[in-house]
């Protein structure tokens, strides 16, 4: 999604990373992680993909870091149940995922910076990925990252907690029921007062600037990466 | 009714927005501060989990202590293997009892075996004494919570149900009845009164049955559960064969985190434990009490892929907290159990292909998993849920082919990146037409939502001219033509 | 096949069939070995019966407090106050003040008898006239202070109607009986002596309630509408 979708978000990851003096590398042969698949209960398509995906990944050392919660969430807990039979395959899962962060845990929790000198003049509010909240557990590293951004207000955020109605498939296969859970959390956004809204998954963060675009709204969403790295589109 | 009419329905009800919106929040601060207050609720989860997980996992030996014991004590026991021979137990022990009236409090397995239809259709009267399934029966309507089951009915319907059915009270103007809950509540407890003393046979549900005693566990706040296994001559008491626990002492651990989770409340006002029919020095109590052990699917499901899901206490809290719950209520689902555990017991015991489709009602956001006093692995299980149902009906062709493709071009770089390309000049060809409305089966997103372009320049395309050292011709390139703010 | 031949396959079948459920490998999750949530601290009688009163308090059950020579006078006044003239009892012999139920008779207060009949129509007439009374007087069988609750077990002069039919339920305990937790009451008690002549053990926390109706709450729907627990202090 970022690849295609919002490339600015993979320039502003990897500005932030080399910035920390993080030599990156971009296997160019990865795809996808297989999460819409399994998801939607198509192991098979999604036991292939996340095959790939390893092979990939197999080949590189080192930290694999990406800017996208539920992607690391799945690479660390969709895997093991994709290849639960299989214990080769589920050696090789259970070695990346140990590699696998999401951008802001590896700033915070590896790298151990807050304050990546960012600057941002504005209110910003944080909606948390479900995968990224609940499935890894990462609640506060992007809130430490984002509290170091000079000239940055950062207001609370309603109902932050309650899932934004992305779910993968789940916004076109059920979308009158996505469409009113994005209504809320856009309604919340303006209620908080923040111009922009930070989130750490490109899947909420489509579903969430798709909602605001059509209401009109004056906030927008950008991806962390973007304000880390001073790139939040203007 | 298909699922999404039933949605839409849902949806354009105001009062059940209303009320779902009012119980998202409220049960959840409640439970909140409840669990909160107790000492090492963390430890005390695991412990239910486990508690739960030992019962399941010997399940065939508890229930068989279970039937020692409580026969020991003058109950007498009855296997049911499915929906129909548990209503043809039920109807001959009432038949036995010489009784026309049974009283009949709170039991989900009593709904999930049809009980009413079947006593009714042998001639029994049977009055539900739990306030809120009191009024639904008497609008021949059907529970919508597992704990709160009229929280889509406003005091109006209510007191409309009662005019008509009990008749206005002295002095009463129906505009009067329509705001006063106090009345109405009385009116019930006045005409159910009757109904627990006159009922020669009680059915209730349990909700422990504790092997080592042979006793049975049953909770409400209303008082209905301990008349209804207290005054009537014979007690039969509906079990799925799963709510077993192994001691008293495990009894209490999962009492501990039943009623927090339910309502927020330490415990409930009333906790029965009952184990045979009244000693023959005790004033009052059942001359019978009968446990009915129901089947109906949940020992295959124990075999199955979805077994985790028999560890539920029924304590609702996974729908208090479930955003999609919380949009369409629990009519939507359409079955007896409701919410995220509905979704995956409704379909492992009423049928893979019927109700499977059940499991799509989830953005998979693991709010349930987090408040689960037992810990099931709901999303987990969901994701399964779906497998299973795409294996029992084959899937739509059209998401088959969709997702084959997809996977094919994920395993082949080339591919993908083929793709790409020819969405990114697709989307700059028809960059002038107006907003973009995604075809066939995606066509949900923009009902609802923008869909952003396509960028031009990918991020690996970005990524590769800066390694070939033009880093600055492609960025900027390319922020001249994304229009699209995101 | 007779009801019996039907009931033993039945009770077969079904057992045979949980065995192969879980002889194939069942996919419930493995062990977990759990840590034992710790013993809550010991407290003095003193804080048990405040931290009783605050709990049951919490679902609208009341705890009044008299000297022992005054017990009388209390339950007179509680009587009186509410129009009461019929009750229902537990034995004397089960109440911490034997004397209190015949000087509550010498006062002009009449208490139903006990026995409910098991034959029709006595049954159906006693319980009818049961239904007269307006106030219930029991004992418990234990206080306990985490949960604001009275346990009530049956047995011989023990009814269960006293502390369930009428409007007003009054039960009387002494401090000696509190109990931090109902884990702490329920060790104490043996397995064999729990049922031998008992057949119910109920936790009474408050007052008959619902919020079935738009999630109002309101009290005494079947159940007790009032519950006083009377501490009689020595």
């Amino acid at each position: 999604m970022v690849d295609a979708v919002r490339p600015e978000i993979g320039e502003a990851t990897v500005a932030v990373l080399e910035d920390q003096g993080v030599k990156v590398e971009f296997p160019a042969a990865q795809t996808c992680c297989g999460q819409p698949a399994y998801n939607a209960g198509y192991r098979s398509e999604a036991r292939a993909v996340a095959a790939h995906f390893l092979n990939v990944f197999d080949a590189t050392s080192g930290p694999v870091v990406t800017p996208s919660g539920s992607c690391a969430a799945m690479v660390h807990h969709g895997f093991a149940d994709l290849f639960g039979d299989d214990p080769a395959q589920l050696r090789r899962a259970r070695a990346v995922a140990a590699r696998t962060r999401e951008l802001s845990q590896f700033l915070v929790h590896d790298l151990k910076v807050t304050n990546l000198g960012a600057s941002f003049n504005g209110r910003i509010t944080y909606h948390p990925s479900c995968h990224q909240l609940r499935g890894l557990g990462e609640g506060t590293a992007p809130l430490a990252l984002l509290a170091q951004v000079a000239g940055a207000e950062v207001v609370p955020l309603a109902g932050a907690e309650e899932c934004c109605g992305f779910g993968g498939l789940f916004s076109v296969k059920l979308p009158q029921v996505s469409g009113e859970m994005v209504a809320r959390k856009t309604a919340n956004i303006d209620a908080s007062g923040a111009g922009v809204c930070v989130t750490c998954d490109a899947g909420c963060l489509m579903n969430i600037a798709g909602r605001l675009q059509r209401e009109h709204k004056a906030a927008r969403c950008a991806h962390l990466a973007e304000v880390l790295a001073g790139s939040v589109p203007a | 009714m298909t699922l999404n009419t039933r949605i839409e329905l849902a949806l354009h009800n105001p009062h059940l927005q209303r009320a779902l919106d009012a119980n998202y929040t409220r049960s959840q601060e409640k439970r909140n501060i409840s669990m909160g207050a107790l000492p090492d609720s963390a430890l005390v989860r695991n412990r239910a989990r486990a508690i739960r997980l030992e019962a399941l996992r010997n399940l065939d030996q508890y229930l068989v202590q279970l039937e020692t014991q409580l026969t020991a004590r003058g109950g007498v026991v009855h296997w049911a293997a499915n929906a129909q021979d548990a209503s043809a137990v039920v109807a001959r022990i009432a038949k036995a009892a010489c009784s026309r009236l049974v009283a009949k409090s709170k039991s989900m397995v009593s709904e999930e075996i049809h009980l009413n239809k079947r006593l009714q259709a042998d001639g029994f009267k049977v009055v539900e004494t739990d306030l809120g399934e009191y009024i639904l029966q008497l609008r021949n309507d059907v529970p919508s919570h597992i704990v709160a089951p009229a929280i889509h009915l406003t005091r109006a319907d209510v007191a409309e149900t009662f005019e008509e059915q009990l008749g206005l009270p002295a002095g009463v103007t129906p505009a009067q009845l329509a705001t006063d809950i106090p009345l109405l509540t009385s009116m019930a407890r006045t005409a159910l009164r009757t109904v627990f003393i006159e009922a020669g046979v009680g059915v209730s549900g349990v909700n422990f049955a504790v092997a080592d005693t042979g006793a049975l566990c049953l909770v409400s706040n209303e008082g209905n559960g301990r008349l209804v296994t207290s005054l009537p001559r014979v007690h039969i008491a509906l079990m799925g064969i799963e709510r077993v626990v192994p001691t008293m002492a495990d009894l209490e651990v999962l009492l501990r985190v039943l009623s927090r989770s339910a309502t927020g409340q330490n415990i409930t006002c009333y906790t029965s434990v009952v184990c045979g029919p009244r000693r023959a020095q005790e004033p009052d109590g059942p001359a019978e009490l009968h446990l009915v052990l129901v089947d109906n699917g949940r020992a295959a499901m124990l075999g199955g892929e979805l077994a985790e899901a028999l560890l539920c206490i029924r304590c609702g809290a996974c729908l208090n907290v479930c955003p999609v719950y919380r949009e369409i209520g629990g009519h939507a689902y359409g079955s007896v159990y409701p919410g995220p555990i509905g979704a995956l017991v409704t379909p492992a015991l009423g049928g893979m292909r019927e109700f499977g489709e059940l499991a799509q009602a989830s953005s998979l956001c693991g709010a349930c998993q987090e408040v689960c006093p037992v810990r099931i692995d709901i999303p987990t299980m969901l994701i399964k849920t779906r497998t299973l149902h795409l294996a029992a009906t084959g899937g739509a062709p059209v998401w088959n082919a969709g997702l084959k493709i997809w996977s094919w071009a994920m395993r082949a770089p080339w591919m993908y990146q083929l793709g790409l390309r020819v969405a990114a000049w697709g989307a700059a060809l028809r960059a002038t037409a107006g907003p973009l409305r995604l075809p066939g089966p995606l066509a949900g997103w923009t009902d609802h939502r923008e869909f952003p372009r396509i960028a031009s320049t990918s991020f690996r395309a970005r990524w590769a001219a800066r390694q070939r050292g033009q880093a600055t011709k492609a960025s900027a390139a390319a922020k001249r033509t994304d229009r699209w703010e995101f | 096949m007779g009801v019996l031949a039907a009931q033993v396959a039945a009770r077969e079948e079904m057992l045979a069939r949980l065995r192969r459920s879980l002889q194939a490998g069942s996919t419930l999750p493995p062990f977990e070995a759990v840590t034992a949530p710790p013993e809550p601290p010991a407290a003095d009688r003193q804080q048990m019966l405040y931290e009783f009163e605050t709990q049951l308090n919490i679902l609208q059950g009341r705890t009044v407090r008299t000297p022992r020579a005054k017990l009388t006078d209390c339950i007179d006044g509680l009587l009186r106050e509410r129009g009461v003239h019929t009750l229902l009892a537990w034995d004397a012999a089960h109440l911490p003040a034997a004397q209190l139920l015949q000087d509550l008779q010498a006062r002009e207060f009449s208490i139903v008898a006990a026995q409910v009949p098991s034959r029709e129509p006595a049954r159906t007439q006693h319980l009818q006239s049961l239904g007269t009374a307006e106030a219930g007087i029991t004992g418990v069988d234990g206080v306990i202070a985490q949960l604001g609750g009275l346990v009530l077990c049956g047995g011989a002069g023990r009814p269960r109607h006293a502390s369930l039919l009428a409007p007003l339920h009054i039960a009387l305990f002494t401090p000696q009986q509190l109990w931090p937790t109902l884990a702490a009451w329920l060790a104490a008690q043996s397995n064999a002596a729990l049922f031998a002549d008992s057949s119910s053990v109920t936790v009474i926390a408050g007052p008959s309630r619902t919020s079935d109706i738009e999630r109002v709450l309101t009290l005494g729907v079947h159940g007790p509408k009032e519950l006083i627990a009377v501490c009689i202090e020595d």
